[in-house]
């Protein structure tokens, strides 16, 4: 059993880091190539031993070894084989571990990438990653209950299991893309320590920093749909964001990153806010940290398990060492980032990304905030007071609809200034659109404030989206005598940046659109007879049969619903309640009728005289659909964005000739 | 110079309208006040203006539920006191006893109602001898989670 091993794998994989990170600061301090050379080979060692140490809980788990504490606890015999492999990341020290591993992942990736490249940068980033590296295989080697390879003294016969409610496709596979992204980030953090630390930024390193900043983002974006996407399914009260600790957790860096994809483009363009730039990508970092402790230490939902859990202080002390040592090299380097040129109007693209920014690190700060005020409130006036999703909700709807209208100035207002003439050209139908839905809406009875203006931006970045490929696409036909639909697409293709950035841009409007639905959501908690029928919306639902089933793990009860709509038939809907007889605990599995338009929602609640009558709740949720299409359109727009450039590829090229040409000794 | 006033102007009136945001959100309407059964008991008129959260334990025998199945009533205690509890909503999952003692520790989120009893708008359940408290030991809820095994078997 490779198991067995486990401990000294990863004491083995410390002692690499530890070389890697005295090896990596040295040799770039002394300009020693050698030794970069072989702080390299240690994280290449140190990577291989990691990834042994995963396999061995792999292999642990799927031999249902439940001498180690860590099987024990999240693994049983009955467990489908893809959910033992899934147990990797349910639990403390196996999340920990496959964070450790996947940024050692991201190193192999960044050494690859850039072997002849960022000779000065890369040393001093590298040592930097290698430190977080240090950290968390310290971490699963030194803390109790954080320890995968940890032995039980007396083996249970069968294992705890996987709790239930984890046993879901989207749960499966939501951590590893949600790490993905908060270990990601990383990698900019480290480019801008090396920048710092070795006095070489440049627009080179702009795209890169850029380009390996979308990678995470994109990432954590679509690990936090999946999550919306889980709790919908899986937790059965109909919705999939409740501002909860955890969710704000990952939806934090999320907001920072983006603030930074934005203003990274000032700083290319325009050579400004340098130093507001690496402050974001400190933060975005930080705040993946910061996220991570969230979610593993349980500090805000509960003090109490603060103290239990023996990593929450660690984790605290590492965020702060990474708060003041970034913040003071930043503050010691900051001649390093002079800006070269000043914003010269309030409407122009440099002030519409400046606003945008501040708006998003607001919402950054907002969400923060609520999540962290129970904490502060208890720890400086002895009162624990909690604010829930009504407070998220009256602080951040108005602010996400600003950052809406945003969307829909930002990328069309030129660089520097924009005359009044040029603005009313490029606004006046998108305005015209925009005014017209709202009247329709308000002519249609609709009297929700928040949703008028929410469907009414959402028209209006549209309109100004479509606008913008249509002006593309003309200006094209006429020079190159294409049809329209190919110089839609070869326009996209010669700029992929830009129009995969209004594809993004279009997949937010997507996700407003479908979040705004919940505006209009409908619920009916009721408990019929077998043959009624209940009123929902627009829906008839009637309680048709009842049945169980009983499998090696877990029992199923099922009920039989007919929807009909005006009388015609619709569709039948089953939603269960499984009891799992490990765990004994039941979960929900409810039951949705999915259009474009609409989910209609029942979750079985309970039942009584041998189900000749049950309980039910119905939920009629308009547009929720949209926000997972959203999600999709979302990947595609990245997926554009991150294409190479034919122009770019000889860019670089070129540069790295000239790099290699210049590259002279600096003392 | 001038152009860069007006910059600053607009950024400060977006941040000061942010910060309007934050602060005006703090109201009875969304702060939830953590308080022992006992403290709320003593808070008087107070009890009832506010919204409280109250952790304690629940007997399962003292949990009775509607015809319906969609009201429920319970007693929650701690060391010193105990109150009764009504719930319209479902009762999240893993409201059930736990395996090494017969209690279900909860947390409520509710108002406190001039006859005494406590009406819980949120239940949230912990279970931390099944589970790590981080992961999923503790299901939070907003608005009523899935229900209660009740029925055939």
């Amino acid at each position: 059993m490779l198991a067995e091993y486990g401990l000294l794998i990863l004491v083995l994989a410390l002692a690499c880091s530890v070389y890697s990170v005295v090896a990596y600061f040295l040799g770039a301090q002394k300009q020693i190539a050698d030794l970069v050379h072989s702080a390299k080979n240690a994280t290449i060692a140190s990577t291989a031993l990691l990834t042994l140490a995963i396999l061995a809980v792999v292999q642990a788990l799927m031999a249902n070894d439940f001498s180690y504490e860590y099987v024990a606890s999240y693994s049983s015999i009955a467990l489908p084989t893809f959910y033992k492999v899934t147990s990797l990341w349910a639990g403390q020290a196996g999340s920990l571990l496959f964070w450790g591993w996947i940024l050692s992942v991201y190193m192999l990736l960044v050494i690859y990438n850039y072997r002849n490249d960022f000779e000065r940068i890369l040393p001093y980033g590298l040592g930097t990653l290698s430190v977080v590296v240090v950290f968390f295989v310290a971490l699963v080697i030194f803390v109790p209950h954080a320890q995968p390879f940890a032995k039980l003294a007396n083996a249970p016969l069968d294992g705890r299991g996987l709790n239930p409610l984890l046993q879901h496709p989207a749960m499966a596979i939501h951590p590893p893309i949600l790490y993905l992204g908060y270990v990601g980030f990383a990698i900019p953090f480290a480019f801008a320590f090396g920048a710092l630390l070795s006095g070489h930024i440049d627009n080179r390193w702009v795209r890169t920093v850029r380009r390996w900043t979308i990678v995470p983002w994109f990432f954590l974006g679509i690990g936090i749909l999946l999550g919306g996407k889980w709790a919908y399914m899986e937790l059965g009260w109909g919705g999939y964001w409740a501002w909860d600790p955890v969710e704000n957790a990952a939806f934090m860096p999320w907001l920072t990153g983006t603030a930074f994809l934005h203003s990274i483009m000032i700083q290319e363009k325009k050579s400004m806010l340098k130093i507001w730039n690496v402050v974001l990508i400190f933060l975005t970092f930080i705040l993946s940290i910061f996220g991570t402790f969230l979610t593993r230490s349980g500090i805000i939902s509960s003090v109490h398990s603060f103290t239990a859990s023996g990593i929450g202080p660690l984790f605290l002390s590492f965020v702060v060492v990474c708060v003041v040592v970034s913040f003071g090299l930043l503050y010691y380097k900051k001649d390093l980032l002079k800006s070269e040129t000043r914003i010269e109007s309030v409407v122009s693209r440099e002030s519409a990304f400046l606003i945008n920014n501040v708006v998003f690190v607001g919402a950054c700060f907002a969400v923060f905030w609520g999540t962290v005020f129970p904490v502060i409130s208890e720890a400086v006036r002895g009162i624990k007071i909690t604010v829930g999703p009504p407070w998220f909700n009256s602080v951040n709807i108005p602010i996400f609809l600003f950052l809406l209208f945003l969307t829909g100035v930002g990328p069309l207002v030129a660089w520097r200034k924009s005359s009044t003439q040029y603005l009313k050209k490029l606004f006046l139908k998108p305005i015209i659109a925009t005014v017209l839905t709202a009247v329709a809406l308000i002519v249609a009875g609709i009297t929700a404030v928040y949703a008028i203006i929410s469907f009414s931006l959402c028209v209006f970045v549209t309109a100004t989206i479509i606008a913008e490929f249509h002006r593309g696409a003309r200006a094209r036909m006429k020079n190159h005598n294409e049809s329209y639909f190919s110089s839609l697409f070869e326009l996209t293709k010669k700029n992929k940046r830009r129009y995969g950035g209004y594809v993004v841009h279009f997949a937010i409007v997507l996700i407003f659109f479908g979040v705004t639905g919940a505006a209009f959501d409908t619920e009916v908690e009721t408990s019929i007879a077998k043959g009624e029928s209940v009123k929902v919306g627009r829906y008839e639902a009637r309680y048709d049969a009842f049945d169980a089933k009983k499998d090696d793990h877990k029992e199923v009860y099922e009920a039989k619903l007919t929807l009909t709509r005006g009388g015609e038939y619709v569709t039948t809907v089953n939603p269960q309640r499984h009891f799992y007889l490990v765990q004994e605990q039941p979960t929900t599995e409810v039951a949705v009728h999915s259009t474009f338009m609409e989910d209609f929602y029942v979750v079985l609640v309970g039942w009584e005289d041998n189900a000749a009558k049950a309980s039910f709740h119905f939920y009629l949720k308009p547009l929720v659909n949209w926000v997972w299409i959203g999600g999709m359109i979302l990947a595609l727009g990245t997926v554009i964005t991150l294409l190479p450039n034919r122009q770019e590829l000889q860019k670089t090229k070129s540069s790295e000739h000239r790099s290699k040409r210049t590259k002279a000794p600096v003392a | 110079m001038q152009r860069k006033v007006r910059v600053y102007i607009a950024l400060a009136v977006i941040v000061t309208a942010m910060a309007f945001l934050m602060i005006s959100g703090f109201n009875t309407e969304t702060m939830v006040y953590s308080v022992t059964i006992s403290e709320l008991k003593a808070k008087g008129d107070d009890a009832y203006a506010k919204g409280y959260r109250v952790n304690g334990f629940v007997d399962p025998n003292t949990i009775q539920k509607s015809a319906d199945m969609l009201t429920v009533n319970f007693v929650v205690k701690d060391e010193a006191e105990n109150m009764p509890v009504e719930y319209n909503g479902i009762l999240p999952d893993t409201f059930k006893p736990s395996t090494f003692d017969g209690d279900i520790e909860v947390l409520l989120e509710g108002k406190f109602r001039q006859d005494g009893t406590f009406m819980a708008t949120n239940i949230m359940t912990k279970c931390a001898s099944k589970y790590d408290p981080a992961e999923g030991g503790e299901t939070k809820t907003y608005g009523p989670m899935s229900g209660s095994m009740s029925g055939t078997d």
